[in-house]
């Protein structure tokens, strides 16, 4: 299952996630994002070396309203934004987003949570008119 | 809940590979909007398509199409496209370079280049007057100025040219004048020399007449006047008289003056042998005996009323003697030879000699004699008296007092009286062994009081005549027995000043008291009776003086109070007189002593008599050879109808006539 957020051109929208990890597939446990960071883009192709049309970092202290905000950690639960001024500056369209993990320290790459491949599905954002 | 859900680590089995799948479909991108503000592109996807957003950025506004500049606008915080602002005086902008026409219209937001300055330069000079060119050169481009000599030369030329007339007019006027003045005075000249040639004619003329009034008929003899004519001389002689005016009177023959006739001046009488000669000096109302300042020869000397001289002969002395009978002045003889007693004094061939051989003896008498006397007068005059009045029977001897008590004392001959004046009192003492019970220097009742007292000098001043108000001040030094002080004691006007001395060189201020009152006036003392001096007083030290003037001294000049065998205590104006008869007395047989005893008719000695009878030079000549010449060449005499010579010798002389023979005859 891949993303589709689908956002009113203006007006903004946050969106709440949860990470769960699983070892046989059928018991599943929050993902502790104590020691994490989230790094929350938009692409301009679902390409490794697309452009970066938006970029945000979340931590447990960033603002949930306009950046968004690792608000439960314990529980792996995270919420991203694409706020009224990000939708003016994307335009309206389909835009491929990408969800990594980062060190909570030195931010540096850890994983990608929204992975997707060439010629297949990818998780996007959908900004409309209406 | 969450939006969305992330599970990891979840896989499946590994699928099989699946079949190839079918031909991706490309979205195709085209141009959309191109501007200069906004440049996009359409994405067009299989299914949809989008545009992108201006990929230009910001927006820049163009304002001005011709602009070339990006521009900042503050207050919209936009960037535009404009054209840059000029620069004038007060904003920074741009600037370009000045072109001609800037120059011509004096372009003030336009920059000069040296180029365009070199270029120009010659343009914005000029010579209004055109006395200077102005080119740029061709080849260097710098800008030449020459001077082309016209406007302020010209004018310069022109005032020059002018200058020269006016100088050539004003030096042709100065000749002209200077011609004309010369004329002038050729003209004054020529008047002045018929002036002159007419003054002399006038003058022979006047001369001619003269002389024709010269004549026998025109010139007469007067009195003792004789005048005899060769050709156009005349000479006109005189019997008698002289001349005037200086100038020798001699005239041959004997001169008789007759009337009465003044001699006046200082007259010389010249002796028949023509070198000695008398003078007599004037006289009012008789002829002074000659004296010696009066007679001189040139052999011996008069001396007073007696005349040594060679020639003389006893006949030839005379005096002056009134003639009751005549009623004239005669001369008789005062010495002759009967008269002279041939021993001290004698006639020798005519001269009238002294034998001092005769009176060898009495001069060495007389010389001892005088000695003596010099002698006694230099006692005399050396001996001094305490100026003092003496009480009781003080010791004195040559003025030091001593033997004070209650009884002996000195009083001052006045009261110390200064009113007010500044004055210096110098005394001495002499201390005896005490020197520690009191002893009155000076003393008054009150008024200064000076004493020995404890070793102390001290002073006690009076100026209210009741009391010793000044207070009592003793020395700042201690006073020595068996010593002699001399002490000063002053006023100044201001102060009282007493200083001490033991070698009358160095002084020592001993009591100094600030007052400009005056002493009161007292009788005062040298010692007291009631505190007498114990050692002894020198009056010789002592004196007075009042404002610089010395008043008093202890010592007086008596003189001849050492020819009595008096003391101190009795002198009295008798002895003086007694001493003043004694001296006298002295003087007179001392005088006799030296008398020349006459035998002659004379009781009284010659010296007497030269004493009392003064003598007079008269001289052999009895007649005064007095030559008068008058000569044409000579300063013309002037005649007086009242000049009458005398007609005998010089014998006898009229007490009311005048002798001057120094002046006009």
């Amino acid at each position: 299952m891949y993303i589709k957020a689908t956002i009113v051109f203006g007006r903004g929208k946050s969106f709440s996630c949860s990470i769960e990890t699983t070892e046989n597939g059928v018991n599943f446990t929050p993902f502790d994002l104590n020691l994490f960071a989230i790094r929350f883009k938009v692409l301009g192709s679902p390409t490794s070396d697309a452009k970066v049309l938006l970029d945000h970092i979340i931590t447990q202290n960033t603002d949930i309203l306009t950046e968004g905000q690792i608000d439960d950690p314990d529980n792996g639960k995270f919420t991203f934004v694409v706020n009224a001024e990000d939708t003016k500056k994307l335009g309206l369209g389909h835009f491929p987003i990408a969800i990594e993990l980062l060190d909570a320290d030195t931010l540096e790459y850890v994983d990608t949570i929204t992975e997707g491949k060439q010629g297949e599905e990818f998780n996007k954002i959908y900004i409309t008119e209406v | 809940m969450a939006d969305f859900k992330f599970y990891l680590n979840r896989s499946g089995m590994r699928g099989a590979k699946g079949e190839k799948g079918d031909r991706g479909f490309s979205p195709t991108i085209v141009e959309g909007t191109n501007t200069v503000n906004e440049y996009t592109l359409k994405i067009v996807n299989e299914f949809d398509e989008f545009e992108t957003p201006n990929l230009r950025g910001d927006n820049v506004d163009i304002l001005d199409p011709n602009g070339t500049y990006v521009r900042y606008d503050h207050q919209t915080d936009k960037l535009y496209v404009a054209s840059a602002d000029l620069a004038n005086s007060t904003d920074a902008g741009i600037i370009r370079i000045a072109t001609p026409e800037d120059f011509e219209v004096f372009s003030n937001d336009t920059a000069v280049t040296p180029e365009s300055m070199i270029d120009e330069l010659h343009k914005q000079l000029v010579s209004p007057d055109g006395s200077i060119s102005i080119e740029q050169n061709s080849e260097t481009s710098k800008t030449e100025l020459k001077f082309s000599g016209t406007g302020a030369i010209n004018e310069l030329e022109q005032r020059v040219t002018e200058l020269d007339t006016k100088t050539d007019n004003i030096r042709a006027d100065l000749t002209t004048e200077a011609q004309v003045r010369e004329a002038a005075d050729i003209q004054q000249q020529n008047q002045i020399d018929t002036e002159r040639q007419e003054r002399e004619t006038q003058d022979a003329s006047l001369q001619e007449q003269l002389n024709s009034k010269l004549t026998v008929d025109n010139i007469k003899e007067g009195n003792n006047i004789t005048i005899t004519r060769d050709g156009n001389n005349i000479t006109i002689n005189s019997t008698g008289g002289g001349s005037s005016g200086g100038g020798d009177v001699t005239s041959d023959g004997n001169n008789i003056f007759t009337g009465t006739n003044e001699f006046r001046g200082q007259n010389k009488l010249r002796v028949g042998n023509g070198t000695d000669y008398a003078i007599i000096a004037n006289y009012s109302s008789e002829i002074m005996p000659v004296t010696e300042s009066d007679i001189q020869t040139t052999e011996g000397l008069v001396i007073g009323s007696s005349v040594i001289s060679t020639v003389l002969e006893g006949e030839d002395v005379f005096k002056r003697v009134w003639n009751t009978q005549t009623s004239r002045m005669e001369l008789s003889p005062v010495i002759d030879a009967t008269m002279v007693d041939n021993q001290t004094i004698k006639f020798d061939n005519g001269e009238l000699k002294a034998d001092l051989s005769e009176i060898g003896d009495e001069v060495n008498t007389l010389a001892g004699k005088v000695n003596t006397l010099e002698t006694k007068v230099d006692e005399l005059q050396l001996f001094k008296f305490p100026n003092a009045t003496i009480e009781g029977s003080p010791t004195i001897n040559n003025g030091q007092i001593s033997n004070f008590n209650t009884t002996n004392y000195l009083r001052f001959p006045f009261e110390f009286k200064t009113e007010g004046r500044t004055w210096l009192l110098n005394g001495s003492f002499d201390t005896n062994t005490d020197v520690t019970t009191q002893q009155n220097i000076i003393d008054s009742s009150t008024s200064i009081a000076l004493a020995v007292r404890n070793s102390k000098l001290v002073l006690a001043l009076s100026t209210n005549g009741t009391n010793f108000n000044l207070g009592e001040h003793e020395s700042t030094n201690n006073i020595l027995a068996n010593t002699k002080y001399y002490y000063r004691l002053s006023f100044s006007g201001t102060q009282y000043q007493l200083s001490t001395s033991t070698d009358k060189q160095e002084w020592l201020s001993e009591i100094t008291i600030d007052s400009d009152q005056p002493i009161a006036s007292k009788p005062m003392t040298i010692s007291s009776p009631g505190h007498p001096f114990g050692g002894v007083i020198n009056l010789n030290d002592y004196d007075l003086t009042v404002a610089n003037t010395l008043v008093w001294q202890g010592m007086d000049d008596v003189g001849m109070a050492s020819r009595m065998d008096v003391n101190a205590s009795n002198i009295t104006q008798t002895g003086i007189d007694k001493l003043k008869e004694l001296l006298l007395g002295d003087i007179e047989s001392l005088v006799d002593a030296i008398n020349v005893n006459y035998d002659s008719n004379n009781s009284t000695s010659p010296v007497q008599d030269l004493a009392a009878t003064p003598m007079m030079l008269s001289l052999e000549t009895t007649e005064l050879d007095v030559e008068n010449s008058f000569t044409s060449d000579k300063p013309k005499a002037e005649f007086s109808d009242d000049l009458v010579l005398p007609t005998n010798s010089v014998e006898s002389y009229d007490d009311d006539t005048d002798i001057d023979l120094g002046g006009n005859v």
